[in-house]
């Protein structure tokens, strides 16, 4: 009977987890390209409190209407008070990320000041809490019937390898593209040591792989039961960070940004794969 | 071929309504509405203080760090007010035997409290003259 309530409990554990990942990953494919806009930080940090706190609730309010009608949990909320349960939770993951996210890209450290580090977050969070608001429908909704179909007939190992690894190119294009021409990959870069481009690297193949096999965005059904040769979990993140590092590569090259030295190009093709990873993610969900 | 199980289930019950709250996520909401609390308390702090003026001015340069024939300088910028600075110009002159040598950079932007660290490079010895660097202007952003 205890060791019953013991599995219960780590159920719904599991669940929870599954339910804030899938909250990160939604905050995060709609947040990421605002993370590398320092304008968007610069205006958080003139802003006064009282402003702050408007954008903050602001973000409460939208994150609220939102779980009305998508949200981030596996169920859906009935009623005005779960939404805003869930709204306060979206809200405060969405500063944690945004905290986190700022951090990894150097932009706040250990010795940056508290008020700092608030008007850098504050309007960040805006996005990445309309990301946390449409995680359940910010990628192609298809019925439960068509994610259990299995794959056509036709679709031979070979092909369905090719469409992932297109798909993967199309999601990073789609989310980096945008980014590529800006200042901020060099500036990011600049301010990054070997380890912690490391680090970055780590969080690219993190991010990946939660948005494809535990966020349980639709489509993730499908993705398990598809042929190919990736189709192992592992083997399907790093193949697919490898396509995203080669797109941020190429987009830096069409902008002329690649004709650094070698070490430096490196460098701006890691902080640019974060975006792309992500992009890359959704892609082979949405395609 | 290893299948996350624990997803697959959470899919499934999309569309479920949410009845009743587990224990995790109650927990969950604790801790999140304690992070909120914590930060709105930080902004209606900040709303009731009186907020300095930017102030950004050079700190006292650092050791000069010979590289060849140049002299590099690091001089940290500090914003010693509340609000923020932009486009904060810096300038370096360095005089030996009444020759003087100027060099500037700007900052785009400089947070309330915020450092940033700088790097003047000069062809002559720091050591051998008088070097001055300072803020000689910013715009409120």
């Amino acid at each position: 009977m205890a060791s019953q309530t013991i599995v219960v409990r780590r159920g719904l554990w599991t669940k929870e987890l599954v339910d804030l990942v899938r909250a990160a990953s939604g905050g995060l494919l709609f947040g990421i390209p605002l993370l590398y806009t320092v304008e968007v930080m610069w205006t958080g940090q003139h802003t006064t409190a009282r402003q702050a706190l408007t954008v903050l609730f602001v973000s409460f309010v939208l994150l609220t209407v939102l779980n009305r009608t998508a949200g981030f949990r596996a169920a859906t909320d009935t009623s005005l008070r779960d939404s805003a349960i869930d709204a306060v939770e979206g809200v405060a993951l969405a500063v944690v990320l945004v905290i986190a996210m700022l951090a990894l890209l150097g932009e706040i450290d250990s010795s940056t000041p508290l008020a700092v580090i608030l008007g850098k977050s504050v309007y960040e969070v805006l996005p990445m809490c309309v990301g946390i608001g449409v995680a359940n429908s910010i990628l192609r909704e298809r019925s439960r019937d068509d994610d259990d179909k299995p794959p056509p007939a036709t679709s031979a190992t070979m092909n369905a390898t090719v469409a992932d690894l297109g798909a993967s190119t199309i999601g990073a294009v789609f989310i980096a593209l945008s980014i590529a021409p800006t200042d901020e990959v060099p500036m990011v870069t600049a301010s990054r040591s070997p380890l912690w481009l490391l680090a970055i690297v780590a969080a690219s193949l993190l991010f990946a792989y939660a948005i494809v096999f535990v966020a349980g965005f639709a489509g993730q059904s499908r993705r398990h039961a598809q042929a190919g040769l990736l189709q192992h979990p592992i083997i399907e993140t790093v193949a697919s960070y490898v396509v995203a590092l080669m797109s941020s590569w190429a987009m830096l090259w069409i902008f002329q940004r690649a004709d650094t030295p070698w070490r430096i190009t490196l460098a701006h093709v890691i902080v640019l794969g974060l975006p792309a990873a992500i992009g890359g993610a959704a892609g082979r969900l949405a395609i | 071929m290893t299948k996350p199980s624990t997803s697959k289930a959470s899919a499934t019950k999309r569309g479920a309504q949410h009845a009743v709250r587990t224990r995790p996520e109650w927990i969950t909401f604790g801790v999140s509405a304690l992070i909120l609390m914590v930060v709105v308390g930080l902004l209606v702090g900040r709303a009731f203080h009186t907020e300095a003026a930017s102030a950004p001015v050079a700190d006292r340069p650092g050791a000069p760090r010979q590289v060849g024939d140049q002299f590099f300088v690091p001089v940290e910028i500090v914003n010693r007010g509340d609000l923020g600075a932009a486009e904060v110009q810096v300038v370096a002159e360095l005089t030996i035997d009444g020759n003087t040598t100027s060099g500037d950079q700007v900052i785009d932007f400089l947070g309330g409290g915020e450092t940033q660290e700088l790097t003047f490079v000069f062809a002559d010895d720091p050591a051998e003259g008088e070097l001055v660097i300072e803020v000689v202007g910013f715009a409120e952003p």
